[in-house]
């Protein structure tokens, strides 16, 4: 067991024992980590902070059901993940607020030049993927945007390492699609 | 980054606009995140309160009554830092500890289950019953919890002839579990139902009442209090006891101090004691009162 494994155990089992400041310990690790990956699920920064930060509460609330032992991330964003759906699924009922007035902390940097497909910009890539179906967000969320590795996301999905591999291939070829659609010029590689 | 291959170029865009989505402060997030942690947690115990209150109205006149049998002689705060080094408090078989969830020799899985045996102390029964949406079975309950087999009274009665019997209103439990950590553990466990509640870490689990010889170097139960519980010394039955309130852990520690079984998880209350060379234990939701109430019962 890796000293970083045995720290993330320890802070697992304080945290079930109520500790609080344990439990912070793993939502500062793994913020950033959150928030990209419901942002990939919502398509919103304002949307996936307080997706991500309802995943951290219900976490918490399920620490009893996590197995001792077990990779923290892949559960933690697993629930991301499922509440950033729930999140999305809301905001599409409701009228969604252009502006809010609260203090919001996750950001998207402005992108200075075009990014590593000619055309795209990095919303317009953004929207493409939330034109996906869950299934196709998740595992592009899980490998691209928290760069978790096939085993990780073959955790947090539930499934095979090989149904990982076949599952991001077609959610790629559809991603490409979409951008075909849109630009007719842009991902071209294949 | 865990991506090992190559990255086409769409791939690459994609980790580039993952790169761009940041948290502009970290702590901040985190600090606002814990406020919505905490305010949760505080939500979830209050509806568990309520909805403890609600199914206990009944009993708790009939509880009162019997609180003269257990005298408080010290209330021992157990010192909540996570950094302690533990105090070992405790009776024969059985330690009390604040700190840190002991190591467990194989991971160990998180309590799940659920509720309710049919009623048998004669024979074992594994037939699973269902209630409010929960199955209890007996078999779950006796592997996850390290209880051992399930066994008769009779059978129980053979290993440990000083066992007691509880007389309480709760009739017979619904299961009866003979375990050799430590040797001669006899556990009765009642399903949860109106009036016994299942804890977070044991749903379907209302009661269990615990009897195992405690002399010599035989092992002991230690336990582990959590941040949010309290260990408070008291008499019973003219003895030496704890009255544990909150979360802990249980873990055995084999003769010795030669291993420690995995550690089992309660989010209840326990009453412990121990008296001629047995040590006894209750686990419950029950409030302090109610679980000396049912020291009276038994027989």
């Amino acid at each position: 067991m890796s000293d970083e494994t045995h720290d993330e155990t320890s802070l697992v089992e304080r945290a079930r024992g109520g500790d609080a400041d344990a439990y912070g310990a793993l939502v500062k690790r793994y913020s950033r980590d959150a928030v990209r990956v419901a942002t990939a699920i919502t398509g919103s920064v304002g949307d996936a902070e307080d997706a991500a930060q309802t995943a951290f509460v219900k976490a918490f609330l399920a620490l009893d059901r996590f197995r001792a032992g077990a990779p923290v991330r892949p559960w933690l964003m697993r629930i991301v993940a499922n509440e950033a759906k729930n999140s999305r699924r809301s905001s599409q009922r409701r009228e969604r607020l252009a502006e809010r007035s609260h203090e919001r902390y996750c950001v998207i940097a402005p992108s200075a030049e075009e990014g590593a497909i000619a055309g795209v910009t990095t919303t317009e890539l953004l929207r493409a993927v939330g034109r996906l179906d869950h299934r196709d967000r998740s595992v592009i969320a899980f490998r691209f945007f928290a760069e978790m590795s096939e085993a990780e996301t073959a955790l947090a999905l539930g499934c095979p390492v090989g149904t990982v591999k076949s599952r991001l291939s077609r959610a790629m070829a559809r991603l490409r699609a979409e951008l075909a659609t849109d630009l007719p010029a842009a991902g071209g590689e294949g | 980054m865990t991506i090992d291959s190559p990255l086409d170029p769409l791939e690459s865009a994609l980790v580039d606009l993952a790169s761009r989505i940041d948290l502009s402060d970290v702590d901040a997030f985190t600090a606002v995140t814990m406020v919505r942690v905490r305010r949760g947690r505080d939500d979830e115990r209050r509806r568990r309160t309520f909805s403890l209150v609600r199914g206990q109205h009944g009993r708790q006149l009939l509880a009162v009554a019997a609180t003269i049998l257990l005298i408080v002689t010290a209330v021992l705060a157990i010192p909540r830092s996570r950094d302690a080094v533990a105090d070992l408090l405790g009776i024969d078989g059985l330690r009390i500890r604040s700190g840190e969830v002991p190591p467990t020799s194989v991971p160990g899985s998180p309590i799940a289950p659920s509720s309710t045996v049919p009623p048998s102390t004669v024979a074992p029964s594994s037939v699973p019953t269902v209630t409010g949406g929960a199955v209890f079975e007996a078999t779950v309950v006796g592997r996850d919890f390290r209880l051992g087999s399930e066994v008769s009274l009779a059978q129980a009665r053979t290993t440990l002839p000083a066992l007691r019997e509880l007389t309480s209103s709760y009739g017979p439990p619904d299961a009866i579990y003979l375990g050799d950590r430590p040797p001669g553990l006899v556990s009765f466990v009642w399903r949860a139902r109106p009036g016994l509640i299942g804890s977070r870490s044991a749903p379907t689990v209302g009661l269990v009442v615990q009897q195992y010889p405690s002399s010599g170097d035989m092992g002991f139960f230690l336990k582990t209090l959590t941040s949010d519980s309290r260990a408070q010394e008291v008499v019973v039955e003219n003895g030496k006891g704890y009255w544990v309130e909150g979360s802990h852990s249980i873990a055995y520690v084999g003769a010795g101090n030669a291993f420690i079984e995995d550690t089992v998880r309660w989010a209840s209350n326990a009453l412990v004691w121990a008296g001629n060379g047995v040590t006894y234990r209750i686990e419950s939701s029950l409030s302090q009162s109610e679980a000396v109430a049912l020291v009276a019962s038994l027989r």
